[in-house]
């Protein structure tokens, strides 16, 4: 095991995998199950699974602030903070904005991890497939590039991936979100089967379901043979999970790749420049920053698989400039850090339930239910001209606790302690997640005249919502409060959304593929048009963004480029 | 669909400001959040007002450290223990719930949580003056029906001090049901569930502390 984690080296890898998270550590298992031999990157310290989880099961009076996180470190984390998961005991696993600072030239909330794992260990594990609505929306309407690829080639990739990652849900058979291949799904409460049921009753353009996530709800014995185990339905995903029952890189990818004898690991390695060697065409290798020793080095590979999450990866390679490439490595279209992306959320209605005192529920459930996307669909739907593509719905059916009810109680004495003795009314809300449509003119640049402490230069982030984003935003919760007024969900309260984009972490784009190697960076197997060793298989590489969370497809995408990849270097055609 | 808009912009701007504020110490408190599950996590939005508000990366809060005298904390006691008293179970004061409002203060909260905590102590401070007693000395009766008037946020108040009020209160509530007491001895707590299902409320008794 110790000498999966090295510093230098001199070996010249079969690939280089920069990045850990959701993708990287995809990338990196399903080489080394091909028996190459793999390094893997990343630019955070090591964090290892079970012994690095120091926030988890803690409870709250045993937290200094009760799981609040000081001033000081909040002023040190003023970006992250804004993060739903962000608390003391999960902060450890965000990055520090005032060490890794960026340029907003608007506001945009880059939200990253800064370990081994990435963003893997912080997720909020929705996990849904995309269809040929999402694949062919580019195409159909004309904004953006068509993606190269549709649904028939990515199906067997996911059903690959989601039997190594642990899919929770049930078959459903929607087409805009095919079914996954499915552990069990959670237990709606019954509240929520009441509002599945009048929802079925009213509409037959929309159905309620129960949401999809990567937790072992029954583990297979490939789950068991990793030491994953069950979830415990604890619901404190972030703080790590000793179970193994939500998938990351530590629970899943990394001991699967371990175990294949081909894995090399070196962390706090922020990787500066993809090297390029004109000679050959080909990327050489990575020159790396050691954030440990303060050292530079490099590493050499036979191919380089970019997974180091949207900007990071972009980021990287706008840095990678030549002679031949002086706009950054196989990026002569231009289009290289352009198209950036983030889903449009919580725009959203919710309101009180009547009735159902009796009603509560056992347990902490990691998921809630889902709604799949029914606006302007190729076949049926709702049609909406107020904006183009469309929007699912995340929601949940539960009771007030102590929390909400806090403020909202009035009283004090025995009488406010003995109303807190019981939950409060039961809430409904229908929360958007919604496409947004690739823009030119929401683009990435590097400052190269301002390093950062690692030597690479600021990123400036210049991204805003546009006409049709900003459209959808508005239309989102009066759809969502008509829907739940018909339903019975009384006093709804409406809410717009704020949060600018990158909120919702589902950033993509920046380095897209295509058909056109004038127009895109990459093509149908996430390979660069111009520099055939070189792969950029995070979220990237995205013409558009669709609705759904995006990992699962980020794996998928992942596994099938590594597949392909494998199968170039193994015939030498790269 | 006007008609419910307009009822959630009817709340008062300051009312709202400090529903977001409090909203920090609960996590995803002031409407339920599909997405915010943690405890402790934060409900950002007064953060991302600020974002596009000012069209600027939001700046962390600058409070800084404030002293709390042995009287001061003496009268957080008294008062958190009216507000969440001793009765089949230990109140706030077993949960030394005072303790958790000073270091609140200190470590984590914004300048206006810090003056809320202020403003309703000199505010019974006043009371006790006016009354030429320690407000340790003073009748819990008169007391209690002085929290009760900030509780029900009485026309004849200052509306600021309503809101300081409300947020102290929250404070309270927060402290006592994080605390093991509060928590265990009053409500439902369990670490480590095992699974989760639909039950009748009777099969439990009472609310889960833990977050849903």
């Amino acid at each position: 095991m110790s000498d999966v984690y090295i510093k230098k080296a001199a070996q010249v890898f079969d690939a280089i995998v920069v990045g850990s998270g959701i993708t990287g550590g995809i990338a990196a298992k399903e080489l080394c199950e091909r028996g190459l031999k793999v390094l893997m990157l990343d630019r955070g310290r090591k964090v290892e699974h079970r012994k690095d989880y120091p926030g988890e099961g803690i409870p709250p009076w045993q937290w200094p602030n009760r799981g609040r996180v000081d001033r000081k470190t909040q002023a040190e984390q003023h970006i992250q903070s804004r993060n739903y998961a962000y608390n003391d005991a999960t902060n450890q696993f965000f990055i520090n904005d005032k060490k890794n600072p960026y340029v907003e030239k608007k506001p945009f909330n880059w939200l990253r991890g800064d370990q081994l794992g990435g963003k893997s260990l912080l997720w909020h594990r929705a996990s849904y497939r995309m269809s040929d609505l999402d694949f062919g929306a580019n195409e159909r309407d004309g904004v953006g590039v068509d993606w190269p690829i549709r649904y028939a080639d990515v199906k067997p990739w996911y059903e690959h991936v989601e039997k190594f990652v642990g899919i929770s849900g049930a078959a459903a058979n929607i087409d805009v979100l095919p079914d996954s291949v499915f552990l069990p799904p959670f237990e709606m409460n019954n509240v929520e089967k009441e509002m599945q049921k009048r929802i079925a009753k009213r509409y037959n353009d929309r159905q309620m379901i129960m949401g999809r996530c990567a937790h072992l709800s029954k583990p297979t014995q490939q789950h068991l043979d990793l030491g994953r185990v069950q979830c415990q339905a604890r619901n404190e995903c972030q703080k790590g999970c000793s179970f193994g029952a939500y998938y990351s890189t530590q629970a899943g990818a990394l001991p699967a790749a371990i175990a294949t004898g081909n894995l090399s690991v070196a962390t706090d390695a922020q990787v500066r420049e993809v090297l390029y060697d004109a000679g050959s065409n080909r990327a050489k290798g990575v020159l790396v920053f050691d954030r440990e020793t303060q050292e530079t080095r490099e590493y050499f590979g036979k191919m380089v698989f970019m997974c180091g999450s949207t900007l990071g990866t972009t980021q990287v390679l706008m840095n990678s400039r030549s002679d031949a490439f002086p706009e950054g490595i196989g990026n002569t279209s231009g289009v290289l850090g352009h198209y950036l992306m983030d889903h449009i959320y919580n725009s959203r209605a919710d309101g009180r339930v009547p009735g159902f005192e009796d009603e509560y529920y056992y347990g902490r459930r990691p998921v809630g239910i889902y709604v799949p996307r029914f606006q302007n669909l190729v076949k049926g739907g709702m049609k909406d001209d107020r904006y183009l593509r469309g929007f699912a719905f995340q929601g949940v059916g539960e009771r007030y606790g102590w929390g909400q009810m806090a403020q909202r109680l009035s009283g004090v004495g025995a009488g406010l302690k003995e109303n807190l003795q019981n939950p409060g009314e039961w809430r409904f809300g229908l929360h958007g997640s919604g496409e947004m449509l690739p823009d030119y003119d929401n683009k990435v640049s590097l400052d190269f005249n301002d390093l950062d402490a690692t030597g690479m230069p600021k990123l400036i982030v210049d991204c805003e919502w546009k006409a049709n984003d900003l459209a959808m935003m508005k239309a989102i919760p009066e759809i969502s409060a008509e829907m739940l007024e018909s339903i019975g969900v009384k006093d709804i309260e409406m809410k717009i959304s704020d949060d600018p984009p990158g909120h919702a972490i589902h950033e993509v784009g920046t380095a897209r593929m295509g058909r056109d190697p004038k127009t895109s960076y990459l093509n149908a197997h996430n390979q660069n048009h111009e520099v055939p060793n070189l792969f950029v298989t995070d979220g990237a590489a995205w013409p558009s963004c669709g609705w759904q969370n995006p990992s699962l497809t980020f794996m998928a995408l992942t596994a099938r480029a590594a597949d392909f990849a494998s199968k170039q270097l193994a015939d030498k055609t790269i | 669909m006007k008609d419910l808009s307009d009822q959630f912009i009817n709340l008062s701007q300051t009312r709202r400001e400090a529903l977001k504020n409090t909203a920090k110490i609960f996590g995803g408190a002031v409407s339920i959040n599909a997405l915010a599950f943690g405890l402790y996590g934060c409900d950002n939005s007064a953060e991302s007002d600020k974002v596009v508000a000012s069209d600027k990366p939001s700046k962390p809060k600058t409070a800084t450290k404030l002293t709390y005298s042995a009287d001061d904390v003496k009268a957080l006691d008294l008062l958190s223990e009216l507000i969440l008293p001793a009765t089949d179970t230990p109140g706030a004061s077993a949960a030394k719930v005072n303790l958790f409002m000073v270091d609140y203060s200190q470590e984590v909260g914004s300048e206006w949580e810090q003056k809320a905590i202020k403003n309703v102590l000199a505010h019974f401070y006043k009371l006790a003056d006016d009354s030429s007693k320690k407000i340790t000395e003073m009748d819990t009766n008169k007391l209690f029906a002085e929290l009760e008037r900030l509780d029900a946020a009485d026309a004849r108040l200052d509306k600021d001090l309503a809101t300081d009020f409300n947020f102290f209160k929250g404070l309270v509530i927060a402290g006592y049901y994080t605390s093991e007491i509060g928590a265990t001895k009053e409500l439902k707590y369990n670490a480590i569930p095992g699974g989760y299902r639909p039950i009748k409320l009777s099969e439990v008794g009472r609310a889960w502390a833990n977050p849903v």
